[in-house]
């Protein structure tokens, strides 16, 4: 779109109608401040974003006071446009009526189109469509740029450069791709969900694994939100340090310093990912939840010793009741007891049964720790009582030695026996039980003395953080601007430190996070391999193939685009300070934690060492971005087969002259629309009665010409009266 | 045939249905999930059991045995003793199932169980089980009500990292 016509009404101070013709290249509005430059910017801003707030202050005062009563007049500003072929016509504008009682009633503002099409015809447009073919609205932020310091806000902000590169590669349009495959690969889950929970055996496990995957998912997807944010704060505080430090001299002494701080947050942050404070978890990791244990094992261990006794008790009278009931000599099963009489005899199992063939092998009882060689009584009642135990053992239909088969024992179970079996081995870690008391105390000393150490370490890091602050004081630039910026530095580095430990926190969280999804994943994935049809899960494998081939091409685009224009940028940064130091201006490309590609503005010199921009000095800085912003209006107009027009007020007040001319002259050269405004061509006379073009000024605009650069001058009418806006009137004269 | 502590450890002890919002769903991770979840969502407890372990020890060490009223319904959260303090793929945390083995002492120690009948034949194991079960379900009760109470009165008490060690840990007990 070239716009070849601006027409203003009554706007400001431009009393009356009021022309410019506009070429397809550079075109210069000349003039002194406040003659009507920046009010020709703010018209054409109106007309695209249309804000209906003080429409009085867009009123000529002059068309006002001269307006009697019921008179109407209209302010606005038209333009007009090629476009397709098509010559367009655009304009907003509002009525304004004085009345009798002296109030002024202003109309509501109204956006109007006309286009004659290839053929002749002209008709009405729609105007808001016809608004947004002419001037993308996406665009508008940068296409209108209101001083030098928008264009440095705007451009030192990466995220400006990041979107449009997303938006001339065309790398957003694989957004939609990547969306649509993304819904497709949720097609397949939800067909294998639906397919794997119609298997009922499994079902409710599978819905408490999509349960947990969703919630992973959801908080992935929320914590990386979060550190994306994050990341760009770090990335503005990060810059700020650099921008002050930059302007230090000592810079050894500062490197020594920050080494010593670096070790120190290291030291930090190890000793706090040390202590442990999980102290609920440690009742059950660490049993300390056992530390009063002790007399409930006790009770348990005698009501079990108490119980057993009370068994063996009857047990034993029992057999002696059934033995004599019979007539039996105690043979040889009860005869293991003989000795003890109607003393209440152990278990057959104590000793156990290896124990028992040990004392048997080396002929000694160890218990009562005499010999019992073979063929004594000793001996063979040790013999006795390992049968009567391997009998114990053996189920009854091998059992040959019983002499009662069909006899029914007084205790047809053992429950007691596992229960004595759980004493033994629990009394056996009573020690354990011992040991909580002081495991829980050195735990609390342990944290207590990290915690000191922490203290200490936080004291040095706070001194040294300080020292690094004298440091930085005491740089030779002890401007004001270097005080005020201290003032912030110290909040600056808090903040930073703050958001590294912040942004590591939330990545572990997220790599946690991650390890969790993949099991569940994993898990979930299994059931629905085992349940759902075999060609699913491959056509959900192939959406996910798809998914990914979408978003690896989406990098390169990026990437590819972002490597253009760097070599663009470089070339108008170059002619633009021709004859000057320069070094290079670099697009880093990184991946952003949520996969969002990402530039990074440098400058650097060959050998790779960065250069601060924003310490460069105005000029410098402006020209870096103009550079950039020209790139991308070449790019952009190659990657869409349009461009659109790039309208800047005084974006250049900081070059001087010569500077100035030497950057028209390439500007004018670039195969797109700029209008630009200047006040460095224009000088005032010594009685301030007169203003007058330079001298130089024709000379240039000669010398553009060939490249179909325009030159208006704005000057007020004179004679005016400097205190009353309704003396003004802006005269709009081609050069 | 089936020991005891098997017996036991099969069942799903119950609890108070009144502590279910007050307590389970809110310092507890209910349902399951992750310890890290736990963490997150600023819970104390990774599991239904681990709290419902907690109020079974401290109504014990403090003789709280309070059995559930009949007039409240009582509820679980579907999970048997056998499997809990299973390390299973629990990020960051210990087994402790042998934990199960001391909360089967606790039971049987302050339960009037007759072994000699139960060797005997003559009552059956799953209603000794059962008894076990009511014990158990009487100190957690006692337990519950402890924490209920104290965090009535110290709300945040247990935003402390200590909190609920302290509440354990009195060496009076």
């Amino acid at each position: 779109m070239i716009i070849t016509e601006i027409h203003l009404e009554n706007y400001t101070t431009y009393y009356g109608e009021k022309s410019f013709k506009i070429g397809p290249r550079l075109n210069i509005i000349i003039g002194e401040n406040n003659h009507g430059k920046t009010q020709l910017y703010k018209a054409l801003h109106w007309l695209v974003i249309g804000s209906e707030r003080d429409l009085i202050q867009r009123v000529s005062e002059k068309k006002l006071k001269e307006a009697s009563e019921h008179v109407n007049f209209n302010v606005g500003v038209k333009i007009v446009g090629e476009q397709y072929g098509e010559k367009k016509s655009l304009s907003r504008s509002f009525s304004v009526e004085s009345r009798e009682d002296g109030t002024i009633r202003l109309g509501k503002p109204k956006l109007e189109a006309t286009v004659k099409k290839t053929n002749g015809e002209r008709i009405q447009a729609p105007a808001e469509a016809t608004l947004e073919q002419m001037f993308d609205r996406k665009m508008t932020k940068y296409l209108f740029f209101e001083g030098e310091t928008s264009i440095h806000e705007t451009f030192s902000n990466d995220e400006a450069l990041s979107n449009l590169t997303r938006h001339f590669s065309g790398a957003h349009q694989y957004d939609d791709f990547s969306k649509r495959a993304k819904d497709l690969l949720g097609q397949f889950d939800s067909v294998i969900e639906k397919e794997t929970k119609k298997n009922q055996t499994r079902r409710r496990e599978y819905q408490l694994l999509e349960i947990e995957v969703n919630q992973f998912k959801q908080k992935i997807e929320l914590t990386e939100g979060k550190i994306n944010d994050k990341e760009k704060e770090l990335k503005k505080v990060s810059k700020n340090i650099t921008d002050v430090e930059n302007q230090i001299e000592n810079a050894e002494e500062l490197e020594t310093s920050d080494k010593i701080i670096s070790k120190l947050k290291n030291d930090i942050s190890t000793l706090r990912a040390s202590v442990q404070e999980d102290y609920t978890s440690k009742l059950f990791d660490d049993r300390w939840i056992l530390h009063a244990f002790e007399p409930i094992l006790n009770e348990y261990s005698h009501k079990i010793t108490e119980a057993d006794k009370k068994r063996r008790k009857e047990d034993h009278a029992d057999i002696r009741r059934k033995a004599k009931e019979k007539g039996i000599e105690e043979g040889k099963q009860q005869g293991i007891n003989a000795m003890l009489g109607d003393i209440l005899p152990l278990n057959v199992n104590v000793p156990d049964k290896e124990t028992m063939e040990e004392l048997i092998h080396d002929q000694i009882c160890k218990v009562c720790n005499r010999e019992a060689k073979e063929g004594t009584e000793a001996y063979a009642f040790m013999k006795r009582r390992l049968e009567a135990l391997i009998k114990q053992q053996t189920p009854k239909k091998q059992n040959t030695l019983s002499l009662e088969e069909e006899e029914v024992p007084l205790f047809q179970n053992n429950f007691l026996h596992s229960l004595i079996r759980i004493r033994d081995e629990y009394n056996d870690k009573t020690s354990l039980l011992r040991e909580i008391d002081l495991k829980i105390i050195q735990d609390f000393d342990l944290n207590k003395s990290k915690e000191a150490s922490l203290k200490t370490l936080r004291e040095d890091l706070e001194k040294a953080e300080t020292n690094r602050e004298g440091i930085v004081g005491t740089s030779a630039t002890s401007s004001k601007r270097l005080i005020d910026n201290l003032v912030n530095y110290r909040a600056w580095r808090k903040d930073e430190t703050a958001l590294k430990e912040f942004i590591f926190t939330l990545k572990n969280e997220v790599d946690l996070t991650q390890t969790q999804l993949d099991l569940k994943t994993d898990q979930k994935q299994k059931i629905e391999a085992e349940t759902a049809i075999s060609s699913m899960v491959k056509n959900q494998q192939f959406a996910q193939d798809i998914a990914t081939i979408l978003y690896d091409t989406r990098q390169k685009k990026f990437e590819q685009f972002a490597e253009k224009l760097e070599e663009k940028a470089n070339d108008y940064y170059k002619k633009i300070n021709e004859g000057g130091f320069t070094a290079n201006i670099t697009f880093e490309v990184s991946k952003s934690f949520s996969g969002e590609m990402e530039i990074d503005l440098k400058l650097k010199q060959r050998d790779g060492k960065e250069i601060i921009i924003s310490t460069q000095g105005k000029a410098t800085e402006t020209s870096v971005y103009l550079s950039c912003m020209f790139a991308l209006s070449e790019m952009s107009s190659i990657a869409q087969n349009e461009s659109f027009p790039l309208i800047l007020d005084a974006p250049i007040s900081s070059f001087g002259r010569t500077k100035s001319s030497q950057f028209l002259e390439v500007v004018s050269t670039l195969d797109f629309q700029i209008l630009l405004t200047s006040k460095d061509f224009t000088e005032e006379d010594k009685d301030k009665e007169l203003v007058f073009v330079v001298p130089e000024f024709p000379a240039l605009i000669e010398r553009m010409r060939s490249s179909k650069a325009t030159a208006t001058w704005v000057n007020l009418e004179r004679p005016f009266d400097d205190e009353q806006r309704d003396t003004l009137n802006t005269l709009t004269i081609e050069l | 045939m089936k020991s005891l502590f098997e017996e036991w450890s099969n069942r799903v002890p119950k609890y108070d249905s009144i502590y279910k919002d007050s307590l389970f769903k809110e310092i507890a991770q209910y349902g399951g999930g992750s310890d890290e979840g736990r963490a997150n969502k600023g819970k104390d407890f990774a599991n239904g059991y681990e709290l419902y372990i907690y109020a079974f020890f401290l109504g014990l060490y403090n003789d709280e045995l309070h059995p559930i009223s009949k007039k409240n319904k009582k509820v679980d959260f579907n999970h048997k003793i056998s499997n809990w303090g299973n390390k299973g793929n629990r990020i960051l945390r210990k087994d402790f199932s042998d934990i199960q083995k001391y909360l089967f002492m606790a039971c049987v120690a302050k339960t009037d169980v007759d072994f000699i009948g139960l060797d005997k034949g003559k009552i059956d194991v799953s209603k000794v089980a059962l008894q076990l079960i009511e014990t158990m379900e009487s100190y957690t009760n006692g337990g519950l009500e402890m924490i209920s109470l104290k965090l009535e009165t110290q709300r945040n008490l247990f935003d402390q990292p200590t909190g609920f060690f302290n509440l354990i840990y009195k060496k009076d007990n």
